[in-house]
């Protein structure tokens, strides 16, 4: 059997070229084939189906064009050498194959679930998004009937497709992280820096973390690159400067935007910067390797993850896996199905002052921080064994016939 | 983000004009750019590969030449392919889901382009 892992290249390597790997060796002891294709979706077009997008209509809606142009290199494609085709982010699910094993994480977020949030940070106006909208979904609709099995990361994700799409009888499938746990706690100290290890990106809400850390007094520490990286440094040195702000700023402006909030027309963050902010008790430390990573979770006396409506939430098993307790917010999503029954996290609003008080209590109190780091590792263990690529296995077999 | 409303309202009608070919493409083929005639070998052979006939095979292509003639510029895409499918022995039909489906979007076809 012949088996094509679809993937839309958006730059960079990540989770799924990883799960892919993991997968191929599995069912290469099987005798499959596996094969990752890639096809290009961060390349913007200047015309699409005969009709020419120039510049300037392009920046209306750059994610629409940039959806459209991804669908129209899918369908160029020649997959008909393959037995199944598994697919991951979109639009690859909208492939033209008859046996699709549909691997989701997510939708096109902004057409869907995030479709209001995106209209209200204001990278869009409203009756363009409108329009666009309706297109993407009518799009998706006419080809997700294609699909053999829906795997979803999460029941987040689950409800998401039965929303949307009427989807039902998608099949769970949950991604063990790729750290082993640790053997004990070892050297835990809750009085460690409270970390988030995470993608500046919208919305992945590091700015409420930031702002946290602004109105605690305790070590915080930001793990990860992205795009809002400077967005995120530009906030933390307005909060050096004036650390009143901290308190007056509303979280909702400083991460419901595109970036550029309270800057002039046109103006945008710096790029380069200091990593170590009020006072040297926050550091951010940008795009890391793997190892840095990992250390940050050994120093960290809790860990914060403060996404919204996250797809899954491989940050908070990677915690567990450190024995590091979790904060997330309640409209976290994946992050709380992780978190929530595992006693070993605290849910929170979506607040900087909410986040900062869980932290603050958690490090006056080491005795209950210890609890649920030992919660934390032990759940790490109990899941380590799990057969997580199971589920993928059964479906492309079940495609394949 | 511009923000003229003139300027508006033409990206408006873009994003419906583009979103409405990217779904005829598919309904029709108009703007992949591999040809008709290719694009239907590839249906035709995935048709015969779930009966055990591998999509490059010398049968394959000779399924897809025997109903080449079908394809005429003056026939939709998918009706030519429809048609083809149910020429072919009943052991070489892909499956019934991909005739039902196909069937279903000719009908939408139809009805959205009227009599």
């Amino acid at each position: 059997m012949r088996v094509a892992f679809l993937k839309p290249d958006h730059g960079g390597v990540g989770g799924f070229e990883r799960l892919a790997d993991r997968c191929r060796a599995r069912l290469a002891e099987r005798g499959v084939d596996v094969t990752l294709v890639g096809f290009d979706a961060r390349s913007r077009v200047d015309r699409l189906h005969g009709i020419r997008i120039d510049d300037g209509t392009r920046d209306w809606h750059d994610e629409y064009f940039l959806y459209l142009a991804a669908t129209q290199r899918l369908d160029r494609l020649d997959l008909s050498a393959f037995d199944v085709v598994v697919t991951s982010q979109p639009p690859s699910y909208l492939a033209q194959h008859p046996r699709i094993v549909a691997l989701t994480y997510h939708q096109a977020r902004v057409f869907y679930d995030l479709a209001d949030e995106f209209a209200a940070a204001g990278f869009v106006r409203p009756a363009v998004h409108a329009a666009a909208i309706e297109q993407v979904r009518a799009l998706d609709r006419s080809r997700i009937g294609r699909v053999h099995t829906w795997l979803t990361g999460s029941d987040e994700v689950g409800a998401r497709l039965r929303r949307w799409w009427d989807v039902d009888g998608s099949t769970p499938f949950r991604a063990v992280p790729e750290t082993a746990p640790v053997p004990d706690l070892g050297g835990y100290d809750p009085g460690g820096p409270a970390l988030c290890v995470s993608r500046h990106e919208w919305p992945k809400r590091t700015e409420l973390v930031a702002q946290a850390a602004a109105v605690d007094d305790g070590r915080w520490e930001l793990v990860g690159g992205g795009s809002r990286l400077a967005w995120v440094r530009h906030l933390l040195e307005r909060w050096s400067a004036d650390p009143s702000t901290a308190t007056t700023d509303g979280p909702d402006e400083t991460w419901r935007n595109r970036g550029a909030w309270l800057l002039a027309e046109g103006d945008r963050p710096s790029g380069t910067g200091p990593s170590e902010h009020l006072g040297g008790r926050v550091r951010l430390h940008g795009e890391v390797d793997d190892a840095a990573r990992d250390e940050a979770y050994r120093r960290a006396g809790v860990v914060v993850a403060p996404a919204l409506r996250e797809d899954y939430g491989l940050t908070v098993l990677e915690a567990f896996a450190h024995g590091r307790p979790v904060i997330v917010c309640d409209d976290g999503g994946g992050l709380v199905e992780l978190a929530e029954g595992t006693g070993a996290a605290i849910v929170v609003a979506p607040t900087p002052g909410a986040i900062a008080d869980a932290v603050a209590a958690l490090r006056d109190d080491p005795a209950r921080a210890r609890e649920l780091a030992a919660a934390a590792l032990e759940h790490a263990h109990r899941t380590a064994g799990e057969d997580d690529l199971a589920p993928l296995l059964d479906a492309v077999r079940s495609a394949g016939g | 983000m511009p923000d003229i409303d003139g300027s508006e309202q033409r990206v408006i009608r873009t994003i419906e004009e583009v979103g409405r070919r990217a779904r005829g493409s598919h309904l029709d083929g108009i703007a992949d750019e591999r040809t008709i005639e290719d694009r239907f070998a590839a249906d035709l052979g995935a048709a015969t590969a779930h009966a055990g006939v591998p999509v490059h095979s010398r049968a394959a292509q000779l399924a897809a030449r025997a109903t080449a003639p079908l394809l005429d510029q003056q026939r939709r895409y998918n009706e030519a392919v429809l048609d083809a499918l149910h020429q072919l022995d009943h052991r070489a039909r892909w499956q019934d889901e991909r005739i039902r489906l196909l069937e279903l979007e000719v009908d939408e076809l139809r009805a959205r382009l009227g009599p």
